[in-house]
């Protein structure tokens, strides 16, 4: 993705070249272009004999997508086991509760200041 | 002598029976607990929550190693030895003379059917930390490093803040929230965040989590509940002594409710009634006169091993002749 958001579009031959650095198989390149299509976040076109890969979003397009899904997971609870939050992240504080509470507060902050 | 069932099937299902006795025991006296321990200073609380969650498990491997410590005595003095005394056909729980005793069809029972309890009510628990330990990686991938020692920015509209990761835990704080927050407020929350990453409350959570995998579903719920709330009062008391204001944290818990995220209605379902609770017992708790925190018994430790050496040569008998019960006639 990172080398298709730099250089706009590229076949197999091309991203392979460019990675070659990390000494991975045409074949890797090609398996993963194909599942990077699959998902949805590559188009391809078919020029002469060869697919063309483009990325369908742009990289800050993708990113605010990846965070909107992580930040839904969270809320959702998908990993509540693992964290602690501030306040109840699945909370449902109804208006009247906060309002008493800040009254509760209110009085205290009054009658002693804050301790 | 005759050889009978691995010595290691009799003391899973010692230590099971110990853990289902420490499991009733529990359920039948924790309605009277729960006053006295709602008046423990919420740290201490959260302390003994835990070992009460972990109280069957641990009573459990305790009774295991008090069967097997008279054994244990007599391979460092011979003289000791006691197996040579007891009958052929007596149930020994020893690893010098191996039981001549063969399960019975009620032990094989009982056995299986509190493994499988733990399995299947385990089993969901780990699926949702692998789910969860996914969910916090990606979150980790996308956010960035703040201006904040220790803290995470996430680059989201929706005002949250948590401590998250099991062994080590990073602190996610959103723009939504760093936005919409005073510095008095933030420091409110970051403070009781940094008081959880102290306290491992996520690890000390899961750990609860898995010792209450043996008590009856409806206390371990209770003590899980009291658990979580005791870790939030106690991260709540540490950010107040952070501050040295216990009323700047009360208002940071109020307004960061007002700014938390509506959820969907099959969460808010789950979670409204313990969320309002919570809420109330933190601002309140927050509010009142702190319980004065107890310094830790150092003598307890040492107190507990030195009963159990004594204990182990009654509960060993015991143990073996309750066992015997369950023996092939």
């Amino acid at each position: 993705m990172e080398h298709l958001w730099a250089h706009g579009s590229g076949d197999v031959k091309s991203v392979h070249a460019a990675l070659k650095a990390r000494r991975i198989t045409i074949n890797t390149v090609q398996s993963t272009l194909r599942r990077l299509f699959d998902k949805q976040l590559l188009r391809r076109e078919k020029i002469s004999h060869a697919h063309v890969y483009s990325p369908r979003s742009t990289r800050q397009a993708y990113h605010r997508q990846v965070l909107a899904e992580v930040v839904g997971d969270v809320l959702r609870g998908e990993a509540g086991t693992a964290l602690s939050a501030f306040v109840d992240l699945a909370a449902e504080a109804d208006e009247a509760h906060l309002r008493t509470l800040e009254q509760l507060i209110a009085t205290r902050l009054r009658s002693g200041g804050a301790t | 002598m005759t050889t009978g069932s691995p010595l290691v099937l009799w003391l899973g299902l010692a230590g099971l029976l110990g853990a289902a006795m420490i499991a009733v025991v529990i359920t039948i006296v924790l309605p009277r607990l729960q006053p006295a321990l709602e008046r423990l200073a919420p740290a201490r609380r959260a302390r003994v929550l835990t070992a009460l969650c972990l109280a069957p498990l641990g009573a459990g491997a305790l009774l295991m190693l008090a069967c097997l410590l008279p054994s244990l005595y007599a391979a460092l003095w011979p003289t000791l030895d006691h197996c040579t005394r007891h009958a052929d056909d007596h149930l020994h729980l020893c690893l010098v003379h191996p039981p001549a005793a063969t399960l019975g069809l009620t032990a094989l029972l009982v056995g299986a059917a509190g493994s499988a309890m733990f399995l299947v009510r385990g089993l969901p628990g780990v699926v949702r930390l692998y789910r969860a330990n996914r969910v916090l990686a990606r979150l980790h991938a996308a956010s960035v490093p703040a201006d904040l020692a220790g803290v995470r920015s996430v680059d989201s509209d929706v005002a949250f803040s948590f401590a998250g990761g099991i062994l080590h835990a990073d602190i996610f704080l959103s723009r939504g929230l760093r936005e919409r927050v005073d510095e008095a407020q933030l420091a409110a929350v970051l403070a009781h965040e940094r008081a959880h990453v102290r306290r491992r409350d996520v690890l000390r959570r899961h750990v609860a989590r898995v010792g209450a995998l043996l008590h009856l579903p409806g206390a371990g719920r209770t003590l899980l509940s009291a658990l979580e709330l005791a870790c939030e009062e106690a991260c709540d008391a540490e950010a107040a002594v952070t501050l040295g204001d216990r009323v700047q944290v009360a208002q940071a818990i109020v307004a960061v409710a007002r700014l938390a995220p509506r959820p969907p209605p099959a969460v808010a379902a789950t979670a409204v009634g313990f969320t309002g609770e919570a809420l109330t017992h933190r601002v309140t708790a927050l509010l009142a006169t702190p319980p004065r925190e107890s310094a830790a018994s150092w003598w307890s430790f040492p107190a507990a091993l030195g009963a159990l050496v004594l204990l182990a040569p009654g509960l060993h008998h015991a143990t073996e002749t309750v066992l015997s019960l369950l023996a092939r006639p």
